[in-house]
């Protein structure tokens, strides 16, 4: 194997190039813009992705739960320990709560064929885009953003950036990557059909942002 | 891939069928509009093609030090680095890594740098079962046939042809032409094979040299699906998919989806940077990558061409390219179609090979005008087709330069280029083409035979010019 990477780098080596000049990256290319204005540009960038987006305030977080999940016929939802404890005491009898508790293996077969939504935290979100970004995480693993017909994401106000740059840089990712990071702009979505949109087609069918503001 | 017709055949077969041109007509119309509608402001787009096209000489420039910092830390993360120098070793690598593992079902995520090494055929004859998951994919492999686009690789199918292919497959799912419901049947029957699967086979879109990261962009999740759930992920890719920093990618990643879909980004944009770590609770055990050259590094050699691997696999050049939309992917007979195509098929396999590709280009310069990193494809074509019949300059990075050359028409060029060097000849041959233009062929071999042939005039352009009294030059 070494033989193929020696090979390899002596013919890269072999030509020795002019070092490039790269262009200054718009990393902080902003606009500045309000946080106001960053919800109003997260929401319709989100909405035209076919996401529903709602924004309230933390502590109405429970009875939208408690109001939308029955009407959507959720009968269960997948929650991290953190969430769970915030919201497992109001949570009508009318929605079951479920804990990603043991590896995926022994989970698989809830997780694929039993659970209807999950619920997560999110790391932030970038307004110029409409994406929520996740770092999954032991309580929060990457397939309850993934699996659940129905995903539902937090997102914190104060943490909407204008850009993937901004959130990347301010968050001080390049020292310290956690295994998964993910954007997520949309329900699952396909056109190799005719080009034509078809939504969930092997991730969640619904992705529902909810914006808290203090 | 084995070539049954030749490339004239092929053209011939493309142009004789008019409702393939129609469907990607109107599909190269769709995306030339989305993407259109994403760039409202050219000094917007110049700036970002201007960076993006930095970000890429930079990692050309530096490409032997990034790929070791890359290995250096894609190890640290528990990712196990391979370098294969050729297809074959790609491919016997992989398979061992199975073989180790005992894995017998494999899923697969969307990769072109897969197919280029024929991995499916490879596995296939190794009695491993390998499935694409991306729809397209996945119908395409239904059908037995090969993606005739880089980004919508079933673009050539209408949903009727769809239809019964999915209906011979899955009989047990009632036959319907609706998008929704085909995609419905395919969710829950993929859904089952990727819990099954012993491992997963991606592409990899950037590779980030100072942490260790791939990224991958997709609208689906089949790719979240086939990096997550099966307990062994196996990510190929090229050599030139490496960036130096993690800041490199926003930009490209935002150049990348509005040129190739016309979308502002991709539903999923996956960054993985480890298997799963012992206080996790999901995503693949065992994580390795293998890095393709497969003739990236002799490209990379010559300064003129090096510029091929600048690219970033958007398909802009595609569906902006009069040929393609005239032909289709298949035509090509290649992994890539269209300009890049024509451009990296015979660099990697040989102008006694595929030199012949590059003939399918008008010098409209479409592609370069639109591609994200300003890779100036009609030139590099140019070159490519002048090394099809003349030159050992580049004879040391492609094999069979200038073994296209036909003495018939070597000896034409060379009669025309002493005709067109001596006035009085020229003059003589031009009066007699003129007096002699009734005698012309009304067909002449190639273009004639689908167009009316022109007639030289009676009079010549000098001659008229003379009676209008213009007087010499």
């Amino acid at each position: 194997m070494n033989k193929s990477k020696n090979i390899i780098l002596e013919r890269l080596k072999s030509k020795i190039h002019d070092s490039v000049h790269r262009e200054n990256i718009p990393l902080m290319a902003m606009h500045g813009w309000t946080n106001s204005e960053m919800i109003q540009m997260l929401s319709k960038k989100l909405q035209l992705s076919k996401a529903e987006v709602f924004s309230m305030p933390n502590k109405e977080l429970i009875n939208w739960l408690n109001d939308e999940l029955p009407k959507r016929k959720i009968k269960n939802i997948l929650s991290g320990e953190q969430i769970a404890n915030e919201i497992a005491q109001s949570l009508t009898s009318k929605t079951e709560l479920m804990r990603y508790d043991n590896s995926y293996e022994s989970f698989s077969e809830s997780l694929f064929n039993e659970i209807d939504a999950s619920i997560t935290k999110s790391v932030g979100a970038i307004a110029h885009s409409g994406s929520v970004v996740l770092q999954p995480t032991t309580d929060e693993p990457r397939l309850m953003s993934l699996v659940p017909n129905t995903h539902i994401v937090l997102v914190d106000e104060e943490s909407i950036y204008e850009t993937f740059g901004q959130i990347m840089l301010d968050q001080n990712w390049s020292i310290n990557m956690p295994s998964n990071t993910l954007l997520i702009s949309g329900p699952s979505k396909t056109a190799d059909i005719e080009q034509v949109l078809a939504y969930g087609v092997h991730g969640p069918k619904e992705l529902i942002v909810l914006i808290l503001t203090s | 891939m084995s070539q049954v017709k030749s490339l004239e055949n092929r053209v011939d077969e493309a142009l004789g069928n008019e409702q393939l041109q129609t469907n990607f007509r109107s599909a190269m119309d769709y995306l030339i509009e989305k993407r259109s509608d994403q760039f409202p402001d050219k000094d917007d787009l110049n700036n970002l093609r201007n960076t993006s096209s930095s970000i890429r000489s930079n990692s050309l420039s530096k490409l032997p030090e990034l790929l070791i910092m890359l290995e250096e830390n894609l190890e640290n993360n528990n990712i196990k680095v391979h370098w294969a120098e050729t297809d074959i070793e790609a491919n016997n690598t992989i398979y061992q890594i199975l073989k180790e593992a005992n894995a017998k079902k494999v899923v697969k995520g969307k990769s072109m740098v897969t197919e280029e090494i024929e991995l499916n055929e490879f596995l296939d004859s190794k009695n491993i079962e390998i499935l694409e998951t991306d729809l397209g994919e996945f119908l395409v492999q239904l059908a037995n046939e090969k993606p005739s686009h880089i980004v919508m690789p079933a673009i050539h199918k209408s949903r009727k042809e769809i239809s019964k292919v999915f209906l011979e497959h899955f009989p047990e799912f009632p036959y319907t032409e609706d998008v929704d419901l085909i995609t419905q049947q395919a969710r829950k029957i993929l859904r089952d094979r990727f819990r099954e699967a012993d491992a997963g086979i991606s592409g990899v879109n950037f590779a980030v040299a100072e942490t260790g990261t791939l990224c991958l962009v997709e609208n689906e999740g089949n790719g979240r699906m086939c990096t997550t759930v099966p307990p062994l992920h196996i990510a190929v890719a090229g050599i030139e998919k490496v960036v130096e920093n993690l800041s490199d990618v926003p930009p490209l990643l935002d150049i990348l989806t509005k040129s190739a879909t016309g979308q502002e980004i991709t539903t999923y944009f996956n960054m993985i940077s480890s298997p799963r770590k012992n206080d996790e609770k999901d995503g693949p055990m065992v994580m390795h990558v293998i890095l393709l050259d497969n003739g990236r590094s002799k490209i990379h050699q010559n300064t003129e061409m090096q510029e091929t691997l600048k690219c970033i696999r958007c398909g802009s050049c595609i569906n902006h390219c009069p040929v393609y939309t005239q032909l289709g992917g298949h035509a090509y007979g290649t992994v890539y179609p269209g300009p890049i195509g024509i451009t990296l098929e015979p660099q990697q396999k040989g102008i006694s090979e595929l030199g012949d590709l590059t003939s399918l280009c008008t010098m409209c310069g479409a592609c370069a005008e639109v591609c994200p990193v300003q890779i100036p494809l009609p030139k590099l074509i140019n070159r490519l087709r002048s090394e099809t019949v003349e030159g050992d300059y580049m004879s040391q990075f492609i094999e069979g330069v200038g073994s296209q050359r036909k003495s018939i028409e070597s000896i034409a060029w060379q009669i025309w280029k002493h005709i067109y060097s001596h006035p009085t000849l020229y003059s003589i041959c031009s009066k007699a083409i003129t007096k002699l233009s009734s005698f012309s062929p009304k067909k002449f071999g190639g273009w004639s035979n689908y167009r009316v042939m022109p007639k030289p005039s009676n009079t010549s352009l000098k001659e008229l010019a003379k009676q209008a009294g213009f007087k010499n030059e």
